[in-house]
């Protein structure tokens, strides 16, 4: 076990799992308590879009993909507050936006790097230093963000009417969380994949909903439970040879079924 | 504006996509009024409402206010379930202030304050809504039908209690109502929304303002407010 820290792949694995545990859990929790928790499969697909454009452009996939999704994120605003669709419409329509976009880029390129196929599945040991930059630069994002508005988020969660009241800004805020949750989503891609994205932000979530009193404590449990699952995956892919994102995924479903036992 | 007055509103139209909803409309309510809003489904008593909170835009027409306005929506738009404790609701409001302070004490949530709010029943949450309503020391409280649904004691206390805040914290309360019943009892206005214009009277005279209003369809109100209420 100890020896398996000192590769390098394994260091950073778990720094890159730590990050994006805990930023994937901080926007889940909002996430699910604005009744939004299928946003992030939208914005994952719509991701898998802009890294296949990216791949096919030359450009970084991880970059293509921020800019992709912060344009992404933007349009869904439109579509729900402006041109009135249902919250989960939209969400289908960016989803098989971004999808056929991918599957039609993928088709028409000559030659793609087999790479892209590692966003549909995620390989957090293959995870790069670049990546754990971008990871990091996120968090602090969030964390800056949460610092300063955690109020008016939560009020605009609790009771959205009231929250337009009594902050002007109420509006702006809600933008700016989709656009945190939009990147977020991008980066959280490296450890589960595309496919499995929404388990990463509402699995953990659900345990600190679950196990907390207050919403303080929700936030907390939930970044704890995501970390560990991460880390669980992670031991337990290496050692028995399973793909990471999958084994990830079983693991904060685990700890969900123990959270049903501990708090029945 | 007149001194007496917590809202004034003169001359205002309100269309939604070429339809009139209110036709140039002009009413005052006084401060420390308590005032039953009721009309029909689909009068333009939500319009009113909106406006006066300035979440739609007046542009026809003047709406003055004096002071702040707090509001409590209908009951169905609450999560319910939020995973929040009542302490971190109310701090929603109250940075520094001290929780067991005056609001909390008239409200009887004292020893609710530690509590998750998805642990409350109906009657105690909307406790907890009204004092964070409190806390932001509004001088005018809306309260978008908060009774739908609730049993009938309940109701009545509810009522008690609005009445008494309505007392205690010189506050003007406006409150959107099908319950025409039990105006007369409560409150000490009523303003009645329908045919895109809006009139006021004395609580005590509901019953005749609404066959003003309404004439012969008057009834209906009562009738669609029970079938309302079954259903749920």
């Amino acid at each position: 076990m100890i020896e398996l820290l000192e590769y390098e792949f394994m260091q950073r694995a778990l720094l890159g799992g730590l990050l994006i545990g805990v930023t994937s859990s901080l926007i889940g929790v909002f996430l699910v308590l604005k009744r939004l928790s299928l946003l992030g499969d939208s914005f994952a697909h719509a991701s898998f879009g802009g890294i296949a454009l990216g791949f096919v452009l030359g450009w970084n996939p991880l970059l293509t993909a921020f800019g992709f999704v912060s344009i992404a994120s933007l349009g869904i605003d439109r579509l729900i507050n402006k041109i009135k669709l249902y919250g989960e419409s939209a969400i289908a329509l960016l989803l098989s936006f971004g999808m056929a976009l991918a599957l039609i880029l993928i088709g028409a390129a000559d030659k793609i790097n087999a790479n892209i196929f590692s966003y549909l599945f995620g390989s957090l040991l293959t995870i790069s230093y670049q990546d754990i930059l971008f990871a990091s630069i996120i968090l602090l994002l969030v964390l800056i963000f949460y610092y300063f508005n955690y109020k008016k988020l939560f009020y605009s969660a609790f009771n959205r009417e009231i929250a337009l009241i009594r902050n002007k800004n109420t509006k702006i805020i809600d933008k700016i969380f989709i656009l945190l949750c939009a990147i977020t989503i991008v980066i959280s891609i490296r450890a589960v994949g595309i496919l499995l994205i929404s388990a990463l932000l509402v699995i953990p979530s659900l345990i600190g909903l679950r196990l907390s009193n207050s919403l303080k404590q929700t936030l907390i449990i939930s970044s704890c439970a995501s970390v560990l699952g991460i880390y669980l995956g992670i031991f337990i892919s290496y050692y028995f040879d399973l793909p990471t994102g999958g084994t990830i995924v079983m693991s904060l479903l685990g700890l969900f079924l123990v959270s049903i036992f501990i708090k029945k | 504006m007149n001194k007496k007055n917590s809202i004034e509103v003169k001359n205002l139209s309100f269309s939604y996509q070429e339809e009139t909803i209110l036709d140039n409309i002009s009413f005052s309510i006084e401060k420390k009024d308590l005032v039953a809003v009721i009309g029909h489904n689909g009068s333009g008593k939500s319009t009113l409402i909106k406006l006066l909170l300035s979440l739609l835009p007046s542009k026809k027409g003047s709406i003055k206010t004096s002071g702040s306005i707090a509001y409590i929506p209908q009951k169905f738009n609450q999560d319910v379930n939020f995973p929040a404790k009542v302490k971190e609701i109310l701090e929603l409001e109250c940075c520094d202030c001290d929780l067991r302070g005056d609001v909390v004490k008239s409200l009887n949530i004292e020893n609710l304050i530690e509590k998750q709010f998805k642990n409350l029943s109906g009657g105690q949450q909307q406790r907890v809504m009204i004092a964070l309503s409190l806390l932001s020391n509004p001088n005018i409280l809306i309260l978008d039908e908060p009774t739908v649904g609730v049993d009938t004691a309940t109701q009545e206390e509810f009522y008690k209690l609005l009445k008494k805040i309505n007392n205690d914290r010189d506050l003007t309360i406006l409150f959107v109502t099908h319950d025409t019943g039990m105006i007369s009892n409560y409150f000490t206005k009523t303003l009645c929304v329908g045919n895109k214009e809006v009139h006021i009277d004395n609580a005590k005279n509901t019953n005749t303002l609404l066959h003003s209003v309404y004439g012969e369809n008057f009834h209906e109100l009562h009738h669609h407010h029970n079938h309302e209420v079954n259903k749920k």
